[in-house]
């Protein structure tokens, strides 16, 4: 077990990732909180403080997909260099090790590096926001609300998918994921649909009954009524393949790491 | 330390770059790696560090197979490469993330050789040149007090004070459990350092063999043309006179001049041979 998961040498991967990449990293993300903060600072001194929190939340969720598609998307860089891939390779950490270290900074490394530097711009922004303005007070921004915690919960497996995007694809690895991370939106929707339809008879949903039952309507008129149990099921079926999606592309990018080492 | 075992290896199908190599490398020795270019020294280093794998064949390292790369393994050997990348850190920021890889990592022993080198510990890797960047990473590899230190063109970009430097360290640090293993065009800057000749060519190892033996059976001269006699083995130009490589018949103790040898080797390996396989 210790030549494949050593917490210790685990660690030590992290602090080498952390290092040398850090900065770079930081830098990426002081750009783009920085701007957006700009935005939101020239828009908002008319505002009152529930839209300003709002605006808050929506700004947390963009740049968190922004910046973190972005991270995930670029990750493993040192295959894309010979000379890097050596060093990446003569590193002594076992594969998983590695592999392991960037999942781990491009999710949770991530999330708390971001949190923590979107926090601090925003509670400048309010400070200066709310000077200007007596109605508004100084608010700390909280990242645990229902609606950031689902953005994150959908980001996940869209990451897993960057993150095997990024250790396959040699060349701009993050214009081939997009890419085929499109045409996969596309199949996956497809399939969604001819799935609602196999079991509801109906692509769209018109009206609710009563509490048991939806009613469908197609272009022809009324199709009758179908019991929302079943439409949950459905739903909750794509949900589950959905959260399955994570684990599967992770899987998928450790393999490409194997593949590439060979 | 290191086995060789019918290691066949090509780039492209058709073809093959060596072909049931066999090799075993033992410690406490410095091994000197020759041979022309595109005849496979690189890639034979790149096997042994299981940086490529065999198509058939194994290589192993004290028990290890190579292309299982794990962490004991990967920590007890250290590769220079010609062509390498070192990340836009301080020395100290390099030490701190890497030094921990290796149990045996003697820090003090570090800084001396940077010392021994006169490279500034306060640098940053990515503003120096390629000389001191190269000075730094054996500095480094030399500090880890692995078993195995492969070096592949080790003295390309050093400055001559630097290439003296390089060789008295060398010496000063091989020890009984510890192989250094050196690649390299530049003959003259490894000769009188190196423990074993290894000349590949076509694909297999065409010589193999102990300093102190090519000492005791061959003898390097230069003599004028007409000195030049039929017990010859090889002999070359060199200016208006002969070099030669004849029979050390009498026992005499002349020193080894590697680029003749090497160029004996390639001309007529048979010959040379021979010599060795007699006794």
């Amino acid at each position: 077990m210790d030549a494949y998961l050593n917490l210790n040498r685990f660690f030590l991967v992290v602090k080498r990732d952390l290092i040398e990449n850090g900065r770079s990293a930081l830098f990426g993300m002081l750009t783009v909180i920085s701007i957006f903060s700009f935005i939101l600072l020239m828009t908002s001194f008319d505002t009152n403080q529930i839209l300003l929190t709002e605006l808050g939340n929506r700004l947390y969720i963009i740049e968190f997909w922004f910046i973190g598609v972005f991270f995930s998307g670029m990750a493993f860089r040192d295959f894309r260099n010979k000379e890097r891939s050596m060093a990446y390779l003569m590193l002594p950490a076992s594969s998983l090790e590695k592999f392991l270290s960037i999942l781990f900074l491009t999710t949770i490394g991530f999330f708390i590096s971001f949190t923590l530097l979107f926090g601090a711009f925003n509670l400048l922004n309010m400070g200066v926001i709310s000077s200007f303005s007596e109605a508004l007070s100084l608010e700390l921004y909280n990242p645990f609300n229902r609606d950031v915690w689902a953005s994150i919960m959908i980001f996940i497996p869209v990451q897993a998918i960057f993150l095997a995007g990024a250790t396959t694809f040699k060349k701009v690895p993050l214009f081939y994921t997009v890419l085929y991370f499109f045409l996969f939106l596309l199949i996956y929707g497809f399939l969604a649909t001819i799935l609602m339809k196999f079991y509801t008879g109906s692509l769209t949903i018109s009206e609710f009954g009563d509490n048991s039952s939806i009613s469908f309507y197609s272009s022809d008129g009324y199709m009758g009524e179908k019991s929302i149990d079943k439409i949950l099921s459905v739903q909750s079926f794509l949900f589950f393949i959905s959260y399955l999606l994570a684990p599967i592309f992770w899987v998928v990018a450790w393999f490409k790491i194997k593949e590439k080492e060979v | 330390m290191i086995e060789i075992k019918d290691l066949t290896f090509s780039y492209k199908r058709n073809s093959i770059l060596f072909k049931s190599l066999n090799l075993s490398v033992g410690a406490g020795q410095i091994h000197g790696l020759l041979g022309k270019n595109g005849a496979g020294k690189t890639t034979l280093l790149k096997l042994i560090a299981g940086l490529q794998y065999p198509q058939e064949g194994e290589i192993t390292i004290n028990g290890y197979l190579s292309k299982g790369r794990a962490p004991e393994y990967l920590s007890n050997y250290f590769y220079i490469a010609e062509e390498f990348n070192l990340p836009s850190v301080k020395i100290k920021s390099y030490l701190n993330i890497y030094a921990p890889f290796y149990k045996d990592f003697d820090k003090e022993a570090f800084f001396n050789y940077l010392d021994e080198f006169k490279i500034p510990k306060e640098n940053k890797l990515s503003k120096m040149s390629y000389g001191q960047k190269k000075k730094f990473l054996l500095s480094f590899g030399l500090a880890t007090n692995c078993k195995i230190l492969f070096m592949d063109e080790p003295t390309n970009g050093l400055d001559i004070p630097s290439k003296s430097t390089f060789r008295k360290l060398i010496a000063n640090n091989i020890t009984e459990d510890r192989a250094f293993i050196i690649s390299t065009h530049q003959i003259k800057d490894i000769e009188g350092m190196i423990d074993t000749v290894i000349i590949i060519e076509d694909g297999q190892i065409m010589f193999k063999q102990n300093v102190q033996d090519i000492s005791e059976k061959l003898s390097f001269k230069t003599l004028s043309t007409s000195e030049v006699s039929d017990g010859v083995l090889f002999s070359e130009d060199h200016v208006i006179n002969k070099r030669v490589i004849s029979v050390n018949n009498n026992k005499e103790d002349t020193l080894i001049d590697i680029e003749l040898l090497f160029n004996a080797v390639v001309s007529d390996s048979q010959k040379l041979t021979q010599q060795f396989n007699n006794n």
